[in-house]
C-alpha cells in the first residue's frame, strides 16, 4: 500500500515534468492573455498610453444593448447554420458516392483534398475574382449562356454576399466533410451491405439501416468541429467582403476586429472577445461530451 | 435483361455524378491557373472566357525577374518567411506536444482532465480573442515585424492541437507493448524513447502535416504584427497584389497558386493520414 502510493507520486512527478514545457507555453500564450482580456473588458483603455480606468460592466452593457452586436451575432449564426447544414447534407451524398465502386475512385478521393489544402486567404481571393462584377468568370459564363442579361454585382448586395461567402467556404470545406463521413462509411462491413441487398430493401431503407448508424458518430464530430470553425470565421470575410456591403457580412470576429483596430476601443473590444469566448466554451463543453460518448 | 439495363442506367448516373463532382472540385483551381497565364488584355475583356494566347510572364516576374517590383520582393520574402514560420512552429509544437500528450494519455496525476480541457479550449478560441493582449505585449517588447513573434504566437494554437490529437493517438497504442518493455527490464525513459516514440511515428506525421498547414494558413496575426517588406507572410502578401487602378488579379492568382503548391503537395503525399489526423483527437478525446 505504502509502496503504491510512492509509485503514484513518482508517476505524477514524471508527468508534471513532461507536461511543464507545453503547459508553460499554453499558460503564457493562452491563459494569461485570456485573463488579461477579462480584466480589460471591465476597463476603459486609453489606446495610446494604455492607461486603464475601471468601468465595471459598462463595456458589456454597451455591447449587449447595441443593435450592431446582435446583428453580427445573427449573421455569424446564419453563416454557421447554413454552411454546416449544406456541407453535411452534400457531404453525405458525396461520401456515399465516393463509397461506390467506380474507375478512378482513388484519384477522385485524392483530388478531394485539393480545395481543402488551398490556403483560406487564397481561396477567398480566388472567389472574389470569380465573383468580380465586370470581369469575373461567373458573370461571363452566365451571360454567355444567356442565363442572365447583365452583370450581377455578387458581392454588392447584402442578401447575396453572405451566400457567396457560404459558397466559397463550402467549396473549400465540403470535400473534407465528405472524406470524414467516408471514413465512417468504411466501417460498414461487407456482410451488412450484402444482407441489406438480399432483404430487398430500397435505397432509403438501406441507407437508414446500414449506413446511417455508421455515419452517426462522424456526424457529431463534423457538426461540432464545423460549428466552432464557422463561428470563428474571419479570414474569408476579411478578404471577400470586409464585412460589407452595409455591414451585411460583418460576422462577430470582424465586428470585434473593427472595434479594436479601427475605433481603438480595447475595452469594448475585449468585452466582445469574452462573449465570443463564452460561446466557444459552451460549444467545447458539448464537444467534450461528444468526445466522451464516442469512446 | 431488365435487371442489367437498370444496372447500366445506374452506372451512367454514377459516372455522371462523379464527373460533376470532379468538375466542381477542380474548375475553380483551373480558373485560377487560366487567370495566371491569360494575357492582360483578355483577362480584362468583358466577354472572353478562354484565352487565345498564353503567357508565363507572371511566373517569370514572380520567381526569376532580376529587377523585381516591390510587391514581387515582398512575395519572395514571404515565401521564405512562411516556410520558416510554419516549419519552426511545427517542429517546436511536435517535440513539446509529443512529450506532454504521452503524459496526458498514460500517466496518472492531479488536475489532468481540467488541464486537458483547458488545452482544447485555448485551441478553439478564435485568433481575434487574444489579439489585444498579444498586440500590447508585442508592441511594448518591440517585437513587431519579427518572424520569431509569429512562431511563438502560432505555437500556442498549434501546440494545443498537437497535444489534443496525439493524446488520442497514444491512447490507441496497446498497453501490452509498454508492459512487454518493462518486463524486459527497460526503464521508463527507455520504454518512452525506444518503444513509444517510434510506434507513434504515423501520428506525428499526421499531426505534423496538419500543424504545418495550420501555420501556413494563419492570417490575422501576420496581418497585424508585420508591416515591413521583409517580414510579411504569404497569406498577407498574396492579398496585397494591386496596381494603382485596383487589384491585379492576374498576379494575385499567380501568387495564390504558388502559395498553394506546398500545402497541396503535402496533402496529396500524406492524404491517408489527414482524415485520421482530423478525426482522431475529436473521437478519442
Amino acid at each position: 500500500m505504502k509502496r503504491r502510493k510512492g509509485v503514484g507520486r513518482a508517476e505524477a512527478r514524471t508527468a508534471y515534468g513532461m507536461i511543464t514545457p507545453a503547459m508553460l507555453v499554453i499558460a503564457g500564450l493562452g491563459l494569461l492573455p485570456v485573463l488579461a482580456v477579462i480584466w480589460l473588458s471591465f476597463n476603459q483603455v486609453n489606446p495610446g498610453t494604455l492607461a486603464t480606468e475601471y468601468v465595471g460592466l459598462s463595456n458589456y452593457t454597451e455591447v449587449l444593448s447595441n443593435g450592431a452586436f446582435w446583428n453580427s451575432l445573427k449573421i455569424t449564426l446564419y453563416f454557421s447554420l447554413v454552411s454546416v447544414l449544406i456541407q453535411i447534407i452534400l457531404g453525405t451524398l458525396v461520401s456515399l458516392l465516393l463509397n461506390q465502386d467506380f474507375k478512378g475512385r482513388g484519384f477522385v478521393r485524392a483530388i478531394m483534398l485539393i480545395p481543402w489544402a488551398v490556403p483560406t486567404i487564397v481561396n477567398a481571393n480566388l472567389w472574389k475574382w470569380i465573383f468580380n462584377a465586370n470581369y469575373g468568370i461567373l458573370n461571363k459564363v452566365l451571360i454567355h449562356f444567356n442565363i442572365i442579361d447583365e452583370n450581377i454585382v455578387w458581392l454588392g448586395d447584402g442578401k447575396l454576399a453572405i451566400h457567396m461567402i457560404i459558397l466559397s467556404d463550402t467549396w473549400k470545406m465540403l470535400p473534407l466533410v465528405a472524406l470524414m463521413l467516408l471514413a465512417g462509411l468504411q466501417t460498414v462491413s461487407l456482410e451488412a451491405k450484402e444482407a441489406a441487398l438480399i432483404d430487398g430493401a430500397n435505397a432509403w431503407q438501406r441507407f437508414k439501416a446500414v449506413y446511417l448508424p455508421a455515419l452517426k458518430p462522424m456526424y457529431t464530430v463534423v457538426l461540432v468541429l464545423r460549428t466552432i470553425q464557422t463561428i470563428r470565421v474571419f479570414d474569408i470575410v476579411y478578404a471577400l467582403t470586409a464585412g460589407g456591403p452595409n455591414d451585411s457580412t460583418k460576422v462577430i470576429s470582424f465586428y470585434a476586429y473593427r472595434e479594436i483596430f479601427d475605433y481603438l476601443n480595447y475595452g469594448k473590444g475585449s468585452a466582445i472577445c469574452i462573449i465570443i469566448a463564452v460561446i466557444i466554451l459552451l460549444l467545447s463543453l458539448i464537444y467534450l461530451r461528444v468526445g466522451k460518448a464516442g469512446d | 435483361m431488365g435487371q442489367s439495363r437498370k444496372r447500366k442506367i445506374g452506372r451512367m448516373f454514377l459516372y455522371a455524378a462523379v464527373v460533376l463532382l470532379v468538375t466542381w472540385t477542380l474548375l475553380p483551381i483551373l480558373w485560377m491557373f487560366i487567370s495566371s497565364i491569360i494575357t492582360e488584355n483578355e483577362l480584362l475583356s468583358s466577354d472572353r472566357i478562354l484565352p487565345t494566347a498564353v503567357t508565363f510572364e507572371r511566373y517569370q516576374s514572380l520567381l526569376f525577374d532580376g529587377a523585381p517590383s516591390k510587391q514581387v520582393t515582398i512575395f519572395r520574402a514571404a515565401l521564405l518567411n512562411s516556410s520558416i514560420i510554419a516549419g519552426a512552429t511545427t517542429l517546436i509544437s511536435l517535440v513539446m506536444g509529443a512529450v506532454a500528450s504521452y503524459a496526458f494519455a498514460r500517466l496518472r496525476f492531479k488536475m489532468k482532465t481540467p488541464m486537458l480541457f483547458g488545452v482544447m479550449f485555448f485551441q478553439l478560441l478564435p485568433p481575434i480573442a487574444l489579439v489585444i493582449p498579444y498586440y500590447i505585449m508585442v508592441s511594448r517588447m518591440q517585437m513587431l515585424d519579427q518572424l520569431s513573434t509569429l512562431v511563438i504566437i502560432n505555437t500556442n494554437a498549434v501546440l494545443a492541437y498537437v497535444i489534443w490529437v496525439l493524446n488520442g493517438y497514444f491512447k490507441s497504442i496497446p498497453y501490452e507493448l509498454e508492459e512487454a518493455g518493462r518486463v524486459d527490464g527497460c526503464s521508463f525513459n527507455q520504454v518512452f524513447w525506444k518503444i513509444i516514440m517510434p510506434t507513434a511515428v504515423p501520428g506525428y506525421v499526421a499531426v505534423g502535416v496538419l500543424s504545418f498547414l495550420m501555420a501556413w494558413d494563419e492570417f490575422l496575426y501576420s496581418l497585424i504584427f508585420t508591416s515591413s517588406e521583409a517580414s510579411k507572410t504569404l497569406t498577407v502578401a498574396v492579398s496585397e497584389f494591386g496596381t494603382k487602378y485596383g487589384i491585379d488579379y492576374g498576379m494575385m492568382m499567380t501568387a495564390g497558386l504558388l502559395a498553394t503548391v506546398i500545402p497541396v503537395v503535402l496533402a496529396l503525399i500524406f492524404q491517408r493520414y489527414i482524415v485520421s489526423g482530423l478525426t482522431q483527437g475529436s473521437v478519442k478525446g
